[in-house]
C-alpha cells in the first residue's frame, strides 16, 4: 500500500462499507381475506415460487412507527382489521436482512382533506395503511428498524462531512 | 429567560409559524405522513403546500415562494435536487430558508452530491417522526441561529453571491478568527480569489483549508477545480483520486476523473471508478459515454500489455454498460479482433439489437469477424457481395483492401480503394494502411 493510501486510511472517519443501499423486497400475505400479494401480483392460493415475477416493487415501506410501519399496497389488498403477514427481504437475500412480521391492519386509508382525496380518487389507485405488529413479533422491531436507522446515522454523519465546517 | 430560547421545538414552531412549506413527492402516502409531521411541529395546514411532480412543484416554488421545502429525490424523470436551483434564486440569501432531500434512494453517491449542492439536510426512507423531526430541526435552527462563525460566512457568501469580491474577502477573513479550525472559511476565501482569477492565492487558500482539516472535501474539490484551470493535470487527478478513496463519487465529477486516469495513463484506477459508476442510480448520457470509452482504452491497454484476461474482462464491462450503443460495440470488436479474440468478438456482436442488425456496420463488423472463419478467395468473394448489396462500410473496405493485399492482387485494390475513397474520403489514412497490409 502507497504511503498516501495509509495516510487516508487513517483519517477515514466514516466505513463507507458500513453504509448499505438495499432495495427491499416486500410481500404480503392477508390471513384474513386469503390473498397473498407478492410485487403486485394476487396469487389465489400462494405458492412462492409462483409468486417471483420480474416488475416493479410496487407495496412500499414508508414510515416506521412506534409499533410497526405505514405502507403502500396494491388496492383491495387488505383492510382495517385484518391479520396479514408481511414478509421483507433485501435483493442480495441476506439472511439476517429477511423479516416475517405479524400483523393487524390498524388504520384504514382516510384522506387527510379536501385535496388529498381529490388526488386519491383520480390519481393514486394504492392504499396506505398502518400496519400494527403482534405482539409476539414486536421483539424483531428493533433488529429491523437498526437496519434502516443505521444507514440513516452514516449518511446523516457523511453528509455533515461533506459540507464540512 | 423564556422557554423558547432552549426548547428547539419551541424554536421550530416560531420560525415555522409565518412561512410557507412545500412537500414535493409523488407518493402520497409520503406527503401525508410529512403533512402529518409538519402540524405537529406547528406549520399552519394551509401553509403546507403539497406537490406531487417536478412541473407542480416548480411552478409553487415560483408562485408561492416557500422558506422549507422537503423534497423526494426522485420526482419522476427529474431530480428533485434541480428544484434547489429554482429554489436558491427565489431567496439568494440563503439564511433562513430549509431544503431538505428526503429519498429512498439511498445510493452513497446521492448523499455526495446532495452534500455538493448544499442542501440542508439529507433523509432516507423509510424514517421514523423522529428522525424526520430530529434532521429537519437541526436544519432550520442551524439557519436561524447560526454560531457567529458561520454568521460571517453566510453575509461572506451573500456579498460574493452579488460579486463584491473585497467585502465578501473580508468576511470570510473576519469568520477565519472566529473558529480554531476554520476550513470552510478558507475555502471561501479561496472561491473568492478564484473569482477574482487570483490562482496561486487560492491555491494556498485551499491547502490552508487542508492544513485545518486534512479531508476537508469542499477544499479539496476547490483545490481540484484550480488546478484543472491550470492546466496541471497529474496534479489535479492526485487530488481527485485521494477524493475518490475517501468519499463516494459525484457522478458529476466522474466523467472528468476518468478523462483524467486516461490523461494520467492511470489504468488500474479505471475499475475503483466502473464500481462507482455501478453504485450510480442516475446515470447521464455522458459519464455512460466515459466509462465505456475509458473501459475501452483500459482494456486495449491490458491486451497490449499481456493481461488478456483482464483485457477481456474490462471490454465485456464495457460491452454491458454500453447497453447496445453502436459506436462502443464497434470499438470493442474491433480491439477483440486486432488481438485474434474472434470468439469474444462474436458474443460481443450479439450485443447489437434485432433493430442495428440490418445496418452496414453490424454486417462488416460481422463480416471483419467472420474472416477468421474463411479462406483469401471465400473473404473477398463475401466483401464483394456486401458491396454489391449496398453496404458499404470503412471496415468493410478495410477488410476487403488487407485481404487482397494478403493475396497480392494490385490491380482489384487499386478499383476497391477508388471505390473507397470516393464513399469515405476522411477515412484515407485507414485504408492505405490496409491496402499495404495493416487491418489495425
Amino acid at each position: 500500500m502507497k504511503k498516501e493510501e495509509e495516510q487516508d486510511n487513517n483519517e477515514i472517519i466514516i466505513n463507507l462499507d458500513d453504509f448499505k443501499p438495499m432495495k427491499l423486497i416486500i410481500s404480503i400475505e392477508n390471513m384474513t381475506s386469503r390473498v397473498s400479494v407478492f410485487r403486485d401480483r394476487k396469487i389465489y392460493p400462494k405458492d412462492k415460487e409462483d409468486l417471483i415475477q420480474h416488475g416493479d416493487f410496487p407495496i412500499e415501506l414508508h414510515e416506521l412507527t412506534d409499533k410497526g410501519f405505514i405502507l403502500e399496497v396494491p388496492d383491495k389488498c387488505c383492510s382495517s382489521g385484518h391479520m396479514v403477514k408481511v414478509t421483507f427481504e433485501t435483493e442480495n437475500k441476506r439472511p439476517d436482512e429477511y423479516f416475517t412480521f405479524l400483523t393487524k391492519v390498524a388504520d384504514d386509508d382516510q384522506p387527510l382533506d379536501e385535496e388529498d382525496e381529490k388526488r386519491a380518487r383520480y390519481q393514486d389507485p394504492r392504499q396506505v395503511y398502518l400496519f400494527t405488529i403482534h405482539h409476539s413479533d414486536l421483539e424483531k422491531l428493533p433488529r429491523f428498524e437498526k437496519m434502516f436507522f443505521k444507514n440513516q446515522e452514516i449518511a446523516e454523519e457523511l453528509f455533515e462531512t461533506l459540507r464540512g465546517r | 429567560m423564556a422557554k423558547t430560547e432552549h426548547d428547539p421545538v419551541a424554536l421550530f414552531k416560531a420560525y415555522i409559524a409565518n412561512r410557507k412549506v412545500l412537500i414535493a413527492d409523488p407518493s402520497r402516502t409520503s406527503r401525508n405522513a410529512l403533512l402529518k409531521i409538519m402540524g405537529t411541529l406547528g406549520a399552519p395546514p394551509n401553509h403546507v403546500l403539497r406537490a406531487e411532480t417536478y412541473q407542480e412543484a416548480f411552478d409553487m416554488i415560483k408562485n408561492e415562494k416557500p422558506h422549507v421545502v422537503i423534497c423526494e429525490y426522485d420526482l419522476g424523470p427529474r431530480c428533485g435536487l434541480e428544484l434547489l436551483q429554482t429554489f436558491r434564486e427565489q431567496f439568494p440569501e440563503t439564511k433562513e430558508c430549509v431544503f431538505t432531500l428526503l429519498t429512498s434512494n439511498n445510493s452513497q453517491s446521492a448523499i455526495t452530491q446532495a452534500a455538493e449542492e448544499d442542501v440542508d439536510a439529507f433523509i432516507l426512507k423509510p424514517y421514523s417522526q423522529d428522525t424526520l423531526t430530529r434532521n429537519l430541526l437541526r436544519a432550520a435552527l442551524a439557519k436561524v441561529n447560526p454560531p457567529d462563525y458561520l454568521k460571517a460566512i453566510e453575509r461572506g457568501k451573500t456579498f460574493l453571491f452579488d460579486k463584491k469580491f473585497d467585502e465578501a474577502l473580508n468576511e470570510f477573513k473576519n469568520a477565519e478568527l472566529l473558529d480554531p479550525k476554520p476550513a470552510l472559511a478558507s475555502f471561501y476565501i479561496g472561491q473568492t480569489e478564484l473569482m477574482k482569477t487570483l490562482l496561486d492565492e487560492a491555491e494556498s487558500s485551499f491547502k490552508k483549508g487542508l492544513t485545518f482539516n486534512k479531508i476537508h472535501y469542499k477544499c479539496m474539490v476547490g483545490l481540484y477545480e484550480l488546478l484543472m484551470q491550470k492546466k496541471l493535470y497529474a496534479d489535479a487527478y492526485d487530488v481527485v483520486r485521494r477524493m475518490s478513496r475517501l468519499f463516494p463519487a459525484n457522478p458529476k465529477r466522474l466523467a472528468s476523473v476518468l478523462r483524467l486516469a486516461i490523461m494520467n495513463k492511470n489504468y488500474d484506477d479505471i475499475e475503483r471508478y466502473y464500481q462507482l459508476f455501478t453504485g450510480i442510480d442516475h446515470r447521464e448520457e455522458e459519464l455512460i459515454q466515459y466509462i465505456c470509452a475509458s473501459l475501452v482504452v483500459c482494456g486495449k491497454y491490458y491486451l497490449r500489455s499481456n493481461y488478456p484476461n483482464r483485457g477481456i474482462e474490462l471490454f465485456e464491462k464495457a460491452a454491458i454498460s454500453a447497453a447496445g450503443r453502436a459506436k462502443f460495440l464497434k470499438e470493442i470488436i474491433l480491439g477483440l479482433c486486432e488481438f485474434g479474440l474472434h470468439k469474444e468478438a462474436r458474443s460481443t456482436l450479439r450485443r447489437f439489437s434485432s433493430e442495428q442488425q440490418g445496418t452496414a456496420e453490424y454486417l462488416s463488423l460481422r463480416y471483419l469477424i467472420d474472416t477468421f472463419d474463411h479462406g483469401p478467395a471465400e473473404i473477398y468473394a463475401i466483401g464483394n457481395q456486401l458491396l454489391r448489396d449496398g453496404h458499404a462500410d470503412p471496415i468493410l473496405y478495410r477488410v476487403i483492401l488487407k485481404n487482397l493485399h494478403d493475396q497480392n492482387q494490385p490491380d482489384k485494390i487499386e478499383n476497391i480503394m477508388m471505390d473507397a475513397l470516393s464513399k469515405f474520403p476522411e477515412q484515407k489514412e485507414a485504408f492505405e494502411k490496409a491496402k499495404s497490409g495493416k487491418m489495425f
